[in-house]
């Protein structure tokens, strides 16, 4: 094909081929989003209201009790067809919404609800809802159906009506050709249509009261425009799908990351700014305001290019007076639009019948109520230069990210209550002015000094203006208060919101009276900062008591408002230790509790009574009745899950964590960090938290991976640097050593040292080094970990506290081991220090011990400190103190590669793999048959059993490396001489290949050791590759035997010369000594190299000797020491081969 | 942790986990380009989008020699180095992301000596020399102002990626023949009689066919959507989106 370029058969546009494969881009797009389910986006941009229906067919002819005759019309929420309900014979709307806008349940819920309240509506200018339901997943509603159009419709095409019906002879100023006045600014546009003022006043007046009588039975419409206005043959008005729309069309709709940028011309500013939810009729009043504006002038009263623009002229213009757009509108009829417009709706008409009442008072010649803005009424208006629209999206964030839940709230009520409505939505509206103008005019890009101008820095500066500004009016000056008081509590700014809640509870106290329920608010919530701040705890528990015995005196015991303060009172002797106040409170409050046991807002207060109950008796050690307690509340709350779901999950998480029953924690953790990730996000501190919960039950139960993961994710998501230093990447850090993941290891001590640079914060400082200095050799730079903890200010040698810890792991870094001992010291006399801080000084005491040469001494402390490492495991508290279990094990590993002859157990200690490690199990049981087996001397089966666990996808050698940490426990020693006992060498080679890599990636003595001895056990070939690799690792191990005896330095060194065929310098290097098994092979190596050398008589003799010391019977004998003896036996054999050879 | 925040926890669960992994998301999540999955993210992300840049720098004023040139070199820092992490990618969308970090990427170009830098670059994203061009002049009615051409040809990427997908859809399930002879009707009514010529050829009733032509817009709906949807982290942003590309096609 070539590119020629082509025309658009529709729109004209020049197509190509290289471009959508010749497609029409924009009338694809038209027409694929005009298909089926509607979006609502293009049915808002195409006119407003309801497109015309293409002519498309029908998807299928019957559903349920409904004939689809065709589409009479599409809207935001589906398609709209012309239906006969079989059943009743009668034609009806028939509306299927679209899937997508039902998703959640709690959506479809709201809609069944609220169309079955609008099915009781009964007005003659309603669209009656016949019936709503659900078939085959769809949901529908039927509804009467209305013969005409729409006055959207009317609006848009009524250019020959327009001439047909406009004129008002008695009163029109100019003559009829003059009369559509255009504004002079926007003169391409089309020609607008308008209504005849006493045509568009008596249908506005029917509207009116159709939405009065809908409002009186507590249904709002939430989205009135021309395209929900119905007009029948006779010109009739009919609203239609009252309640509905906005339900339906879903919460988006109102969020600041976009939607709100919608549909806004006939959203009132509150609801533009705010939240749907909380609308009030003053917003359907507003609506009424603007379609009165449009058919008069022919346009609505703000208009942007973009809905950003329409959205900021929304909020911040007045709109144009409709005479100067039309000089044929009455000026009553102006008064009455402009009222209804009002920005503040205190300030709109009380009710859409007193604007019924206006508009029928304005045909029939009276004088209306409505006066136009006198100058005072000028005062409120939002008279602002234009500001940019980056500052106005971002005030908005700001008014909404600090919740402003008091205004909301009390918007909400205004519903209730009209005639409170006007005061309080006066509060209301000046609450959000000085937010939104104060902090507006601060963060106007146009003064560049603003650019880096923090939440905080705009709250003082907009929190400075409120004093004298409001002296006529008190009680928003206490409304401002609060709110500033709130957002200060709520960053943590608490004497900042003492000063300005002590400020509203003083007016009103003075205005509205001390037991005013709006006083008792704003002082409880001075308590609750009173209650945080140091010093003030009995302050606060004083007026906590006043308000909860107010409360009950005025609202009665069994009210919701009484639980929450008795709630927090109790909370408040709780975090003064008052136990049994507390209790009794909770007690007395659960009752009332169980009494209200209910729904609608704070219908989650009985249940924090509970949680706090059992928090009470949890912390006095009555934990297994707090268990039960809490288990109840999180049953009751898993059915209709409230903002303190997440807490008693957590709660009933943490006691199962102290009563050692991980594996439930952590399934409960689960289940909170699941609901707390869905509706706090994933980096929310709450969600961080969990996850940290989580973390501590994987690592109660040894599941380090799993910990490690959960850390690393907490880590990354950490906002703060400090948080994530000292608290997140430690933990992980120590697991990662726990699992053997060095490399993970390397990477949180990374972020570690680099968010601690230059820390001035002790505990951060302490928290950090005494992590990173556990191991030092897998550090970056171990001069800044010990300059961060020379930076921490020890106490007096003796008290083992973190900071004293800290200071001798540094002195004993530097090899100080003089200083690092004052820290150390004394540590098996103290008690009170829990398990793992001791046995970590424990085994720092015995390593400088031992470097000072006193082995006797330092074999006694590490056996001590081993001792309560063990106590520790076995103590239930893991759950807790896994962490501190960490590092001392770590300690622990690294002293028993320094001091030789101990033979206990390590980080893989036997109690602990087996009891937490549920992944290693298969591992852990082929391993151990593999030992039995190797024990009963059947060397085949223990060769499968260990071949098996290799095998296991759960085993690595990495997490294997933690096992080899001392000599009791070397699955691959064990597994490679069992190898050569079956006569596998093929799968002994292989393994040894492996075992050096490894042994490449972690160099260390000790290690090497029983690489070596593994390897060189087997009968390699002289001058082979894996000769040469045991040669060079001998050298290694002769140069730096570290923790290795010098007697096991010689028999590698012997075995490697022999493997190499250097036999003399076997013999030189041979030392019949140490350790039995050490011994013996030493002797077995030197008589095959005498042999080889051709001295067979020496040689003999030593055999010999080798021979009567393995038959004598050994005490003991263990699953850990039979390959220790069966090297012996594979030196010997190979010894018996080699003399019966060469005889 | 003593008591959680109270927030509204009827945000929509079953969307956000699924925005969790759109191509943006993970490539906003993971903050920096370090991450493979990131990268790789990032790259798909690249390889799809790169023609909108090019129509930019071209409509900057640069040759089409080196257009190609700093299209490529742009993308090669974008993916090989961070060195866009002062590019806030809190706006929530590549598209603005990509507009930025290009911005970012010429004006730093601009007072630097380029033939110093050029020689490391490896290509990453293959340009092929005439295929940029031609692609480019195919948009001669592109807009001269350099941003409305990149949203242009922005939309025009998102339209042929999603048609891309819905045809191997198509493929994929051996109904390669009714694609090719339905995505005519993508962007035009049948005319009268065109599903009783054409219906019979296909082996269907005119009615099937009109279901099918029915579905096959229906899912190009559908997959717009997942394509817009790769290029932002949120259910909000991709209304946003949606609404800018119908603004961007002028509808």
């Amino acid at each position: 094909m070539t590119s020629g370029a082509r025309k658009c058969p529709k729109c004209g546009a020049e197509l190509h081929d290289g471009v959508l494969g010749g497609l029409c881009p924009a009338c694809a797009t038209r027409l694929v989003f005009q298909t089926g389910g509607a979006d609502e986006t293009v049915a808002s941009l195409s006119a407003d209201g309801r497109p015309p229906a293409p002519a498309d067919a029908v998807p299928f002819r019957y559903f349920g009790d409904y004939e689809l005759l065709g589409e009479v019309g599409r809207g935001g929420m589906g398609i709209v067809y012309q239906a006969r309900q079989l059943s009743l014979h009668r034609v009806v709307a028939l509306k299927l919404i679209t899937p997508e806008q039902l998703a959640l349940p709690k959506a479809v819920e709201r809609f069944h609800t609220e169309a079955e309240a609008a099915a009781h509506l009964d007005h003659p200018n309603i669209v009656p809802i016949y019936e709503t339901g659900e078939r085959d997943g769809r949901h529908y509603f039927s509804m009467k159906l209305i013969e005409g159009q729409s006055l959207a419709e009317a609006l848009a095409d009524g250019k020959t009506k327009e001439r047909e019906t406009w004129k008002r002879p008695q009163e029109l100023p100019f003559p009829p050709t003059h009369a559509p006045t255009l504004p002079l600014t926007r003169p391409s546009e089309p020609r607008p249509t308008r209504f005849d003022p006493n045509q568009a006043a008596s249908l506005l007046a029917k509207v009116a009261d159709a939405v009065h009588y809908a409002h009186q039975r507590g249904i709002l419409h939430r989205d009135l425009k021309p395209g929900n206005i119905l007009l029948d043959s006779a010109g009739e008005p009919h609203v239609t799908y009252f309640g509905l729309a906005k339900l339906v069309e879903g919460d988006s709709s109102l969020t600041l990351s976009g939607e709100v940028l919608g549909t806004p011309a006939y959203m009132a500013p509150e609801q533009a700014a705010g939240n749907a939810k909380q609308m009030t009729t003053a917003a359907d009043i507003y609506s009424l305001g603007v379609i009165l504006y449009e058919l008069l002038t022919g346009r609505t009263p703000f208009r942007g290019e973009t809905s950003v623009e329409t959205l900021h002229a929304l909020l911040h213009t007045e709109p144009e007076a409709p005479r100067s757009l039309n000089r044929a509108v009455p000026r009553d009829l102006e008064t009455i639009s402009l009222k209804c417009l009002e920005k503040e709706p205190a300030r709109r008409y009380t009710s859409a019948r007193a604007l019924a009442e206006d508009l029928r008072r304005f045909i029939g010649g009276e004088t209306v109520q409505a006066r136009p803005l006198g100058p005072a009424g000028k005062v409120w208006r939002w008279c602002r230069r234009k500001p940019a629209l980056a500052a106005t999206l971002l005030v908005l964030q700001i008014v909404v990210a600090l919740g402003l839940a008091g205004i909301v709230w009390e918007w909400h009520q205004a519903r209730r209550e009209s005639q409170r409505a006007q005061e309080q939505a006066a509060i209301a509206k000046a609450v959000n002015d000085i937010l939104t103008q104060d902090l507006l005019e601060q963060a106007s890009p146009g003064s560049g000094a603003n650019a880096g101008v923090t939440v905080r820095e705009l709250l003082d500066r907009a929190a400075a203006k409120v004093e004298g500004r409001f002296t006529n009016q008190p009680l928003v000056e206490a409304a401002v208060q609060l709110t500033v008081g709130k957002t200060y509590q709520w960053l943590d700014e608490l004497d900042k919101a003492a000063v300005h809640l002590e400020r509203s509870v003083e007016i009103r106290s003075h205005k509205l009276g001390p037991d005013n329920p709006d006083t008792l608010g704003a002082r409880e919530e001075l308590a609750l900062v009173y209650q945080r701040l140091p010093g003030r705890g009995e302050e606060a528990l004083r007026l906590l008591r006043e308000i909860a015995e107010t409360d009950r005196r005025v609202l009665g015991l069994d009210n919701l408002d009484t639980l929450n303060c008795w709630n927090d009172l109790a909370a408040c002797y709780m975090e003064s230790n008052q136990w049994d106040k507390a209790e009794e409170i909770l007690r007395e409050a659960s009752k009332t509790g169980r009494r209200l046991d209910g729904h609608g807002p704070g219908h989650e207060q009985p249940c924090v009574t509970v949680l706090r109950l059992a928090e009470c008796l949890a912390r006095r050690g009555r934990v297994v009745e707090a268990t039960e307690m809490t288990e109840e509340v999180v049953r009751a709350e898993r059915l209709d899950p409230n903002w303190s779901t997440p807490e008693a999950l957590e709660q009933l998480g943490k006691y199962y964590l102290e009563l050692g029953n991980y594996p439930r924690a952590a399934e409960l953790f689960n289940e909170q960090l699941a609901l707390v990730r869905r509706t706090y996000g994933p980096r929310n501190e709450t969600t961080l938290n969990t996850m940290t919960w989580l973390a501590d039950a994987y690592g109660a139960m040894g599941q380090w991976g799993h910990t490690v993961c959960l850390f690393r994710e907490a880590t990354a998501t950490t906002r703060d640097p400090l948080v994530r230093a000292f608290n997140r990447a430690p933990r992980g850090a120590v697991a990662a050593l726990l699992g053997g993941d060095t490399n993970a290891f390397r990477e949180f001590a990374g972020i570690m040292v680099t968010e601690a640079a230059g820390t001035t914060n002790e505990v951060v400082a302490v928290n950090v080094t005494s992590v990173t200095l556990l191991r030092p050799d897998l550090i970056p730079d171990v001069e800044s970990a010990l300059r961060l903890a020379a930076s921490v200010t020890p106490g007096t040698p003796g008290r083992f506290s973190a900071a004293n810890m800290v200071t001798g792991m540094a002195a004993y870094r530097r090899g100080d081991l003089a200083d690092a001992l004052k820290w150390f010291e004394g540590w098996h006399h103290v008690t009170e220090i829990d398990y793992g801080r001791s046995s970590l000084a424990g085994c720092f005491c015995a390593m400088i011990r031992f470097r000072q040469g006193n082995a006797e001494d330092a074999q006694a402390d590490l056996k001590e400190a081993g001792k309560r490492l063990d106590a520790l495991i076995h103590s239930g508290e893991l759950g807790h103190k896994w962490f501190q279990y960490g590092e001392a094990a770590v300690v622990r590993t690294e002293a028993e590669r320094l001091i030789p002859g101990r033979e206990v157990s390590s980080i893989a200690d036997a109690a602990w793999l087996e009891a937490a490690r549920t992944r290693w199990a298969p591992v852990r049981r082929h391993l151990n048959e593999g030992d039995r087996l190797g024990l009963e001397k059947k060397w085949k089966a223990a060769r499968n059993e260990y071949l098996a666990a290799i095998r296991e996808p759960a085993f690595d050698w990495h997490a294997a490396e933690a096992a080899w940490d001392t000599e009791n426990s070397i699955p691959a020693t064990k597994i490679g001489i069992t190898f050569l006992l079956a006569g596998d060498s093929a799968n002994h080679e292989q393994l040894c290949q492996q075992l050096f890599a490894l042994l490449a990636e972690h160099p260390n003595p000790v290690y090497a050791w029983h690489v070596l001895r593994t390897c060189l056990a087997g009968e390699l070939k002289p001058g082979g590759q894996l000769a040469k690799k045991a040669d060079e690792w001998a050298a290694f191990l002769a140069q730096d035997p570290g923790g290795v005896t010098p007697e096991a330095v010689s028999l590698i060194r012997t075995m490697a010369a022999y493997r190499s065929g250097r036999y003399q310098e076997a013999v030189d290097a041979a030392k019949v000594a140490g350790r039995l098994s050490v011994r013996n092979a030493a002797q077995i190596f030197r008589a095959m190299s005498l042999g080889r050398l051709g001295r067979w008589e020496e040689a003999r003799r030593d055999l010999q000797q080798a021979e009567a010391n393995l038959a004598k019977p050994l005490k003991n004998l263990t699953g850990d020491l039979w390959w220790d003896l069966a090297l012996c036996q594979l030196a010997l054999d190979e010894a018996h081969r080699l003399f019966g050879e060469t005889k | 942790m003593e008591s959680p925040e109270r927030q509204d926890p009827e945000a929509s669960t079953a969307s956000r986990q699924w925005f969790a992994t759109t191509h943006w998301s993970v490539v906003m999540l993971a903050g920096t380009s370090d991450s493979p999955r990131a990268l790789e993210a990032l790259e798909r992300l690249c390889r799809a989008y790169w023609l909108p840049l090019y129509s930019y720098v071209r409509r900057r004023g640069y040759g089409s020699h080196d257009a190609q040139d700093l299209t490529q070199d742009f993308f090669v820092r974008l993916l090989r180095t961070n060195s866009f992490a002062g590019v806030s990618r809190e706006k929530g969308k590549f598209r603005s992301f990509l507009l930025a970090a290009l911005n970012h990427f010429l004006s730093n170009e601009r007072d630097r000596e380029r033939a110093e830098k050029r020689g490391g670059g490896q290509a990453i994203i293959s340009i092929e020399e005439n295929e940029a061009e031609q692609r480019y002049l195919q948009g001669a009615d592109l807009d001269p102002e350099p941003e409305k051409a990149f949203d242009r040809r922005w939309a025009l990427t998102v339209l042929e990626q999603a048609l891309a997908r819905l045809q191997e859809e198509y493929l994929a399930s051996g109904r390669a023949e009714i694609f090719q002879h339905l995505r005519v009707y993508l962007s035009s009514e049948a005319s009268p009689g065109d599903y009783d010529t054409l219906a019979p050829r296909l082996g269907m009733s005119a009615s099937a066919m009109a279901v099918a032509v029915h579905r096959l817009r229906q899912r190009y709906r559908e997959c717009i959507r997942l394509e817009l949807a790769q290029t932002v982290a949120s259910p909000q942003d991709l209304e946003e989106e949606m609404k800018y590309l119908f603004s961007v096609l002028r509808l």
